[in-house]
């Protein structure tokens, strides 16, 4: 996954930071990219087809994919947790057979 | 700070106690540790001994024995066969659960519990047959988690039981059966369990 797209679309449409970025066409092609990795479908193809023709905004694009699917955008979406630790513990075993 | 301890229904009571630094014995009677599982059957009694095997710790009442009779059956401590579910298996029928206890509250992902030879935890344990199966997750069949033969077992993906992950608190409990048969004759002993987490 892309991470610094994951935490851009993140940032952008469920805390509302608007970072007002001119996009390149890499960076274009890069959000229709995650965006259909996320959730391919017929709908959402034509409205990233639109976006990267420029007849579509980023935001319009982004609004439209959150829109088809709340549920799995915000899951796909959700930030790694702040700080992870890993623990483990062991137990002795034994099997006696005859 | 976050303590595991593995914990086996048994003693007085019964009730729920840390298995500590003992091993989890698995033999061919409910009541009586020493005795051996006939070539090739699947546990018929679980014990928590003081060492291979040691002495019997287990007090009045012997850890719960969940025996593997078939990828979707099973017999409670030397009962008939029964579907494995969340039905049929009660929590206090279970062979052991695992607490997870925190001062703070935290979360858990990438939790699992595998069978190793007690030195790598990525080798299966040596000579060694084993099925799990995590109650309450709505499962309905054992998982396989170790088969010295077919090179499965160890902390590897595909060879452990997926543990279901736990939302935020301070205690958190997963409640395993285990059943486990040799390969050959004699005891087992490069054969361990392994818990691991990731609190957050």
């Amino acid at each position: 996954m892309n991470v610094e797209m994951k935490s851009y679309c993140w940032d952008r449409l469920l805390r509302g930071v608007v970072r007002n970025r001119i996009m390149s066409d890499a960076q274009r092609q890069d959000l229709a990219d995650f965006i259909l990795s996320q959730n391919p479908s017929a709908e959402l193809e034509e409205a990233v087809g639109h976006f990267l023709t420029g007849e579509l905004t980023e935001d319009a694009c982004l609004t439209h994919y959150q829109r088809v699917d709340t549920a799995a955008f915000r899951a796909s979406l959700a930030p790694p947790p702040d700080e992870t630790r890993a623990v483990d513990a062991r137990l002795k075993a034994l099997l006696e057979m005859a | 700070m976050a303590t595991i301890t593995f914990e086996g229904y048994m003693g007085a009571g019964p009730a729920w106690a840390d298995l500590g630094a003992n091993t989890v014995v698995f033999a061919g009677s409910l009541t009586d540790l020493t005795v051996p599982i006939a070539t090739t059957d699947w546990n018929d009694g679980t014990h928590a001994g003081a060492d291979d095997p040691g002495a019997d710790q287990c007090g009045a009442n012997h850890m719960n024995n969940v025996k593997y009779l078939t990828g979707g059956t099973m017999s409670v401590n030397g009962g008939g066969s029964e579907a494995i579910s969340d039905v049929n298996l009660a929590e206090a029928e279970c062979t052991m659960r695992i607490h997870l206890n925190s001062a703070s509250t935290v979360a858990t992902q990438n939790t699992f519990f595998y069978s190793f030879n007690g030195a790598v935890v990525t080798t299966e344990a040596v000579e060694i047959e084993c099925y799990a199966f995590e109650r309450g997750v709505t499962a309905t069949a054992w998982t396989q988690i170790n088969d010295d033969s077919g090179n499965i077992g160890g902390d590897n993906a595909g060879e452990r039981l997926d543990l279901g992950e736990k939302t935020t608190a301070t205690d958190h409990y997963w409640y395993l059966a285990l059943s486990a048969r040799g390969e050959s004759a004699g005891g087992k002993t490069s054969f361990d369990f392994g818990f691991k987490t990731e609190i957050f």
